[in-house]
C-alpha cells in the first residue's frame, strides 16, 4: 500500500515467542518492507585471494573454521529496519520484535556492521505480511476469529509467501505491488505473477476497508459523492450485493472511481483481477472468495455482504481513499461560498 | 372378426380393412382401384364410425422439473470421518442442489429441456462462448460423478486394465498422487481436479488425429477452473476432485494438499473408476471404428465422382510380332 490511512497506527500485537506457534502470536511489523542483508562474495575480489583457506585436518583449524561460519551466520542474520512509510528513519513507535528461528531483529538501529571491510554488500527487499489494523477478534460476530486467523494467517500469508518466491527470480523484482499487479495482468495474459501480487494487494487492501463498529452511513463527501453517481445510498447498496451475488465461482467486488468517467461505480471481478489493472482506483473491496465466509455464513452470501455493508465497511478509509483519490481524479469544482 | 372398416378417404366399406388402432392404414393402388370399382352398397353391415382425430393436439404441459436432483448413492454422514456430515449435507443439499433449481429454471419450457445433460453440457459450452445455463448444467453433471467417485470405505488400489495404463502412464499410483497433488494445489481459486482418459482425438468435431502419438490413448490429469469439464475438450472423465473450497473448507480449511491425499487414499472407489475406464475405451474405440468407416464411405465417394468412363480392360501389351523362322 502506497498510502496508509492513520488507523493503522493503533494497531499493536504483543507478544514476542521464537516458536510460530499460533497465529495469534506471531507479531509482525507495520512496515511492508523488510530488509536482509546479503554478502555477495566476488570470486575476483583480493580480499578472497589474500583469504587462507583453514586447514580443517587439525583441532584448531576446525575451531577457526567454526568461528568463521558463526560469523559469517551473524552477518547474514542482522536485519535492518527499513524507512516507514512516512519516510522517516526511525522505526515507528509500534514496532515490536520479531524473533523467530531465522532472524533476529535489532530495533532503532539503523547502522549496520560490516565485519568484512572492503567487500560488496547486496541489500534486498521482500514483501512481508501486513497485519489488519485491528485485533483478530474485533470484527466478531459479523467475521469470527478463526476466519480471520485462517484467511490472514494462512491464504494471505500463502500468497506473500509465493510471491516473494516468484520475486526472488522475477523481472519484476523491486517493483512497487501497485505496478507489480499492472505490468504483471498484462493487459488480461497474466503473467505468473499476476495471481499472488494481486491477491497480496487486494488483501491488504480488504482488510483496511474494514473495521469494528463500521458499516452504518457514510457522511459528507463521500456520501454526496455517492448519492451523485448512484441516486441514493440505498441504490448503491443494492447494486454492490446484487454484483457481490452475481460472481459465479472466486471474485472480488469493488466500489471505485473510474477515472475516465470520474465517477463511482460498482464492479464484480472473478479470481483476483481489482480494478487496478484497469487503470481506476479502488475505494472498497469485498473478498467474495468462498473462504471468506463459507466458516461463519456457509453459503449465504447476501447475509455476508449485507453484514460487512451494515456493520463493517470502514468508511473512514473510505473518506481517506476519496481524499488520495482527489489528487488524480478532478471530481469536481468546489462549492466556494460567495460572500 | 372385427366388423368391415370403411376407408378413411373415400368412405366405402372395405371387407379386408380391419381396424388396427394403432394404425392409420394406406390403401395401396390396386385397392383403390377396388373401391372406385365397387359400390357403396357392398355390405348391409352398418358402418362403424371412425374414432375422430383431434386436428390440433395440444402440447402437454412443460414439466416443470425437467431434471430432479439424483441422491446420493450412500448416507450423509457415511464418508466420515473423512468428510464430515455436514460438509456433505451442505454441498449437496445447498450447491448441488441450488445448481438443479437454477438450470430447470432457466431451461424450463425450452428446446433444451429434453436434451441428455451430456448433451446438454456441451451444447452450452458452444466452443467456449458458453450460454448462461453451462455453468448449472456443468455443475449437475460434474457433482453426480463427484459423488459417485466416493465411496464409504473407498481408498486401496486400482486393479487390472486401471493399474496397468497408471503404471504405463505415469510409473506408479504415487506418481499419479502426485500429479494430481500438483494440478490440485496449482489450480487458482477454483475447480476441478480429473483423471481423464484421452482418446485418438484432436479435439475439434470431425478430428481424427491421421498420426497416431504417444500423446492418444491414454491418462491425462487435467485441472478445469470453476465448472468446466473435460467432456468439452471430448475426453472421458474417469474420476473428478472438487477443489472448490465448499467441499473441503469446514474439514480442512484451507489445506488443500491434505484434502486430495485423503480423497485418494480414503474415500475413492477404484471399482467405479474402472468402470469408466472400460466403458470409455469400449466408446473410443466404437466410436474410431465408426468414424474410419465413414472416412472410407467418404473417399470412395469422392473417387466415385472424380472417376469419368474410363475402359477398365486391360489393354493388350503390345508384343513385337514374331518373326516366322526361316528354315
Amino acid at each position: 500500500m502506497i498510502y496508509r490511512p492513520p488507523l493503522m497506527m493503533d494497531y499493536s500485537v504483543a507478544g514476542v515467542n521464537t516458536k510460530l506457534s499460533t497465529i495469534a502470536e506471531i507479531c509482525y511489523t507495520i512496515s511492508s518492507n523488510f530488509v536482509v542483508t546479503e554478502t555477495l562474495r566476488t570470486p575476483s575480489s583480493k580480499l578472497l585471494q589474500a583469504d587462507t583457506p583453514t586447514n580443517t585436518d587439525t583441532v584448531e583449524g576446525k575451531e577457526i573454521q567454526k568461528k568463521k561460519r558463526e560469523r559469517e551466520k551473524e552477518m547474514v542474520l542482522q536485519l535492518v529496519m527499513a524507512p516507514n512509510w512516512c519516510g522517516c528513519g526511525v522505526a515507528s513507535a509500534n514496532s515490536t520484535k520479531i524473533s523467530t528461528n531465522a532472524f533476529k531483529m535489532s530495533s532503532n538501529r539503523f547502522n549496520f556492521s560490516k565485519p568484512y571491510p572492503g567487500r560488496a554488500y547486496r541489500v534486498t527487499a521482500y514483501y512481508s505480511l501486513t497485519t489488519p489494523p485491528y485485533e483478530l477478534d474485533a470484527l466478531e460476530p459479523y467475521m469470527s476469529k478463526r476466519t480471520v486467523e485462517i484467511h490472514w494467517g494462512k491464504h494471505h500469508n500463502e500468497h506473500v509467501e509465493r510471491l516473494n518466491k516468484h520475486l526472488k527470480t522475477s523481472a519484476f523484482y523491486g517493483h512497487t505491488l501497485e505496478e507489480m499487479v499492472k505490468a504483471t495482468y498484462n493487459n488480461g495474459s497474466p503473467l505468473v505473477e499476476f495471481n499472488d501480487s494481486s491477491s497480496v494487494w487486494s488483501h491488504d487492501f480488504f482488510w483496511e476497508s474494514m473495521q469494528p463498529n463500521g458499516g452504518s452511513m457514510p457522511k459528507g463527501g463521500v456520501l454526496d459523492q455517492i448519492k451523485k453517481d448512484f441516486g441514493t445510498f440505498t441504490n448503491f447498496k443494492d447494486e454492490f450485493t446484487f454484483a457481490a451475488l452475481s460472481i459465479f465461482g472466486p471474485g472480488w467486488v469493488w466500489l471505485y472511481l473510474k477515472k475516465n468517467e470520474r465517477k463511482l461505480a460498482v464492479a464484480p471481478t472473478q479470481n483476483a483481477i481489482s480494478p487496478l489493472v484497469w487503470g481506476d482506483i479502488p475505494i472498497i473491496g469485498l473478498d467474495m472468495w468462498e473462504h471468506a465466509y463459507y466458516l461463519d455464513y456457509k453459503d449465504d452470501r447476501s447475509a455476508y455482504v449485507n453484514n460487512f455493508l451494515d456493520h463493517l465497511v470502514s468508511w473512514h478509509s473510505v473518506m481517506v481513499r476519496m481524499m488520495r483519490a482527489e489528487a488524480f481524479v478532478n471530481l469536481g469544482e468546489p462549492k466556494i461560498p460567495v460572500a | 372378426m372385427q366388423p368391415a372398416t370403411a376407408c378413411a378417404s373415400s368412405g366405402l366399406t372395405i371387407p379386408w380393412l380391419r381396424r388396427c388402432s394403432s394404425l392409420r392404414v394406406k390403401c395401396s393402388t390396386s385397392q383403390r382401384a377396388h373401391c372406385a370399382s365397387t359400390s357403396t352398397a357392398d355390405t348391409a353391415e352398418p358402418i362403424e364410425p371412425i374414432e375422430p382425430i383431434d386436428p390440433i393436439e395440444t402440447d402437454p404441459e412443460p414439466d416443470p422439473e425437467p431434471f430432479k436432483l439424483k441422491p446420493l448413492p450412500y448416507p450423509f454422514n457415511a464418508l466420515e470421518p473423512h468428510m464430515s456430515k455436514e460438509t456433505v449435507e451442505y454441498h449437496w443439499e445447498r450447491h448441488h442442489r441450488g445448481h438443479v433449481d437454477s438450470l430447470n429454471a432457466i431451461i424450463q419450457g425450452t428446446e433444451f429441456a429434453e436434451m441428455e445433460l451430456e448433451n446438454m453440457v456441451l451444447t452450452s459450452y458452444n466452443e467456449g462462448n458458453p450460454l448462461p445455463f453451462f455453468v448449472h448444467a456443468s455443475q449437475v453433471w460434474n457433482h453426480d460423478f463427484f459423488w459417485e467417485t466416493m465411496k464409504p470405505g473407498g481408498g486401496g488400489n486400482p486393479s487390472n486394465v486401471l493399474k496397468y495404463l497408471i503404471e504405463r502412464d505415469f510409473g506408479s499410483l504415487d506418481e499419479l498422487a502426485k500429479e494430481i497433488q500438483n494440478a490440485a494445489l496449482t489450480q487458482f481459486g477454483s475447480g476441478w481436479v480429473w483423471l481423464a482418459y484421452k482418446a485418438h482425438r484432436l479435439g475439434v468435431g470431425n478430428d481424427i488425429n491421421p498420426r497416431p502419438s504417444k500423446k492418444d490413448k491414454r491418462l491425462v490429469v487435467v485441472k478445469t477452473p470453476n465448472a468446466v469439464s473435460p467432456l468439452v475438450w471430448d475426453y472421458y472423465p474417469l474420476l473428478a476432485i472438487d477443489v472448490w473450497e465448499h467441499a473441503y473448507y469446514m474439514d480442512y480449511e484451507n489445506r488443500r494438499g491434505d484434502y486430495v491425499s485423503v480423497f485418494l487414499d480414503k474415500l475413492i472407489s477404484w471399482d467405479v473408476v474402472s468402470d469408466r475406464l472400460k466403458n470409455a475405451m469400449f466408446r473410443a474405440s466404437k466410436r474410431e471404428k465408426m468414424e474410419k468407416r465413414e472416412m472410407l464411405l467418404d473417399k470412395m465417394k469422392e473417387a466415385r465422382l472424380r472417376v469419368k468412363a474410363v475402359d477398365l480392360r486391360p489393354t493388350p501389351k503390345a508384343r513385337p510380332k514374331m518373326k516366322r523362322r526361316q528354315y
